[in-house]
C-alpha cells in the first residue's frame, strides 16, 4: 500500500495533526463566540428545548430573511477556510457527509434541534422520484445560493396505509425561505441548476412518529421506519445479543417487553423467547393477559400457537401461575 | 420437566413491520435522510508510532 510521505511522517510525529485540529477547533470556537452568533446559538438552545421559533427572534431571522442567513454563513466560511487551507490534513470540526449529489455539514446542534448547511449538486437529467418520505421533523430553510426546481408534497393526515398526496411545483432561488412540517409536508428536489446551497434548521419531537414512505403515483404506503434512533439502536442490540446466544440478557429483554414502542417490545419478546423459553414465555403470558395492552391480541395468538406446537409449554404456564 | 427451545424464525413478526431509523424502500431514490449525518469509523493499526518504541 502506498502511503503518502506526508501522512507517513505523522506516524512518527502526531503533533502536526493535533495542532491542525486545534487550529480548526479554535477557528470554530471563535466563530461561535462572536456576540451575534452567541445570541443565535442561545436561541438554538431554546428552540432545541421546545420553544417556538417566533420566541427565538435571532434564530428566526436567519430563516425569514435569507440575507441574514447568508451573512451568518459567510462569516463561518471566512473563519474556517483560511485555517483549512493552511492545515489541509485537519478534519473539519463539524459532522459532515457527502453522499451522491447531497452534502451535509452539521454546524450546530442543541437538544432536539440541528442546524446544517446542505448542498445539492446538479445530477444528469431531472430526478424522477417514485416515492416520497415524510419524517417527523420540522424544517426551516433559507436558500443561500443557486436555484432549483422543487416540488412540495403534502399529505392529508388521515390514513396510514394510503395517503392523498398533493404536489405543488416551485422554483427555489437564492433569498427564498421555506418552512415544512415534515410529518405531513416535505419537498422533492426535481432539478438543480449547478448547485443549491441551503441553511437548514430542523427539529424532531422528543418522541418522533414513524417515518412513512408513500408511492407518488397512487399514495400507497411502501415503507415505514422507526422515527426514534434509540429504538433502532436497541433493536440492533437485541438482534446481536440473540445471535451471540447471550442467555444472561433474557431478563433484560423480558423487561423491554413491558414499555416502549410496540415493534421494539415485540422484537424483545421474540428474541427473549428464542434465548430463554421460560423467561420469554412468562413475558408473553403477561402480555396476553393484559387486555389494555396494544399487543394483547398478538400475544394471545402467539401463545396459542406455541402451546399447540410445544404442548410442554402448558405445563410451564401452570408453573408460572400456580393458581 | 423438558423445556422446549423455540426457533426465532418460527416466531411471527407484527403485521405492521417497522424498519430501522432512516431506512427507505428500494424504490426510493433520495440520497439521504436529512436527519442523519453518517459518521465513518476509522480503525487505526495497533503498531505504536516509532517515536515511542
Amino acid at each position: 500500500m502506498r502511503i503518502d510521505p506526508e501522512l507517513y511522517a505523522l506516524r512518527s510525529n502526531s503533533a502536526p495533526q493535533r495542532k491542525a485540529q486545534q487550529m480548526l477547533e479554535g477557528a470554530k470556537d471563535d466563530w461561535r463566540s462572536t456576540p451575534q452568533n452567541r445570541a443565535i446559538f442561545d436561541d438554538l438552545a431554546r428552540f432545541g428545548a421546545g420553544a417556538a421559533l417566533h420566541e427565538c427572534d435571532r434564530l428566526e431571522r436567519l430563516f425569514t430573511q435569507a440575507k441574514t442567513a447568508r451573512v451568518f454563513t459567510e462569516k463561518l466560511i471566512a473563519a474556517l477556510l483560511p485555517e483549512m487551507a493552511s492545515h489541509p490534513l485537519g478534519q473539519i470540526p463539524f459532522r459532515h457527509q457527502n453522499s451522491g449529489a447531497v452534502s451535509v455539514l452539521q454546524i450546530a446542534a442543541s437538544g432536539q434541534a440541528t442546524m446544517s448547511l446542505v448542498m445539492y449538486e446538479r445530477t444528469g437529467g431531472s430526478c424522477d422520484q417514485q416515492t416520497v418520505c415524510f419524517t417527523d421533523c420540522q424544517r426551516h430553510e433559507a436558500v443561500l445560493a443557486g436555484h432549483a426546481a422543487i416540488e412540495i408534497v403534502r399529505r392529508d393526515n388521515s390514513g396510514e396505509n394510503t395517503a392523498n398526496l398533493h404536489q405543488e411545483s416551485l422554483a427555489l432561488a437564492q433569498g427564498d425561505t421555506l418552512a415544512l412540517s415534515g410529518r405531513t409536508e416535505t419537498k422533492i428536489i426535481k432539478q438543480v441548476a449547478d448547485r443549491l446551497l441551503v441553511l437548514r434548521l430542523s427539529r424532531s419531537p422528543v418522541s418522533p412518529m414513524a417515518s412513512l414512505e408513500f408511492r407518488l403515483s397512487d399514495g400507497v404506503l411502501v415503507h415505514r421506519a422507526s422515527g426514534e434512533r434509540r429504538d433502532s439502536r436497541h433493536e440492533l442490540m437485541l438482534a446481536l445479543l440473540g445471535r451471540m446466544g447471550r442467555i444472561d440478557a433474557a431478563p433484560i429483554m423480558a423487561e423491554m417487553t413491558q414499555t416502549g414502542a410496540d415493534h421494539l417490545r415485540w422484537e424483545a419478546l421474540r428474541e427473549c423467547l428464542a434465548l430463554d423459553t421460560v423467561e420469554g414465555f412468562s413475558a408473553l403470558n403477561a402480555m396476553a393477559k393484559d387486555q389494555g395492552d396494544t399487543l394483547c391480541v398478538h400475544a394471545q395468538t402467539l401463545r396459542a400457537q406455541l402451546i399447540e406446537t410445544h404442548p410442554e409449554l402448558a405445563a410451564i404456564e401452570s408453573m408460572l401461575c400456580p393458581a | 420437566m423438558k423445556i422446549p427451545s423455540i426457533n426465532l424464525s418460527a416466531l411471527p413478526d407484527l403485521d405492521k413491520v417497522t424498519g430501522m431509523f432512516g431506512s427507505l424502500s428500494d424504490l426510493a431514490s433520495a440520497y439521504t435522510d436529512d436527519r442523519i449525518v453518517m459518521l465513518m469509523v476509522y480503525m487505526y493499526e495497533l503498531i505504536p508510532p516509532e517515536d515511542i518504541i
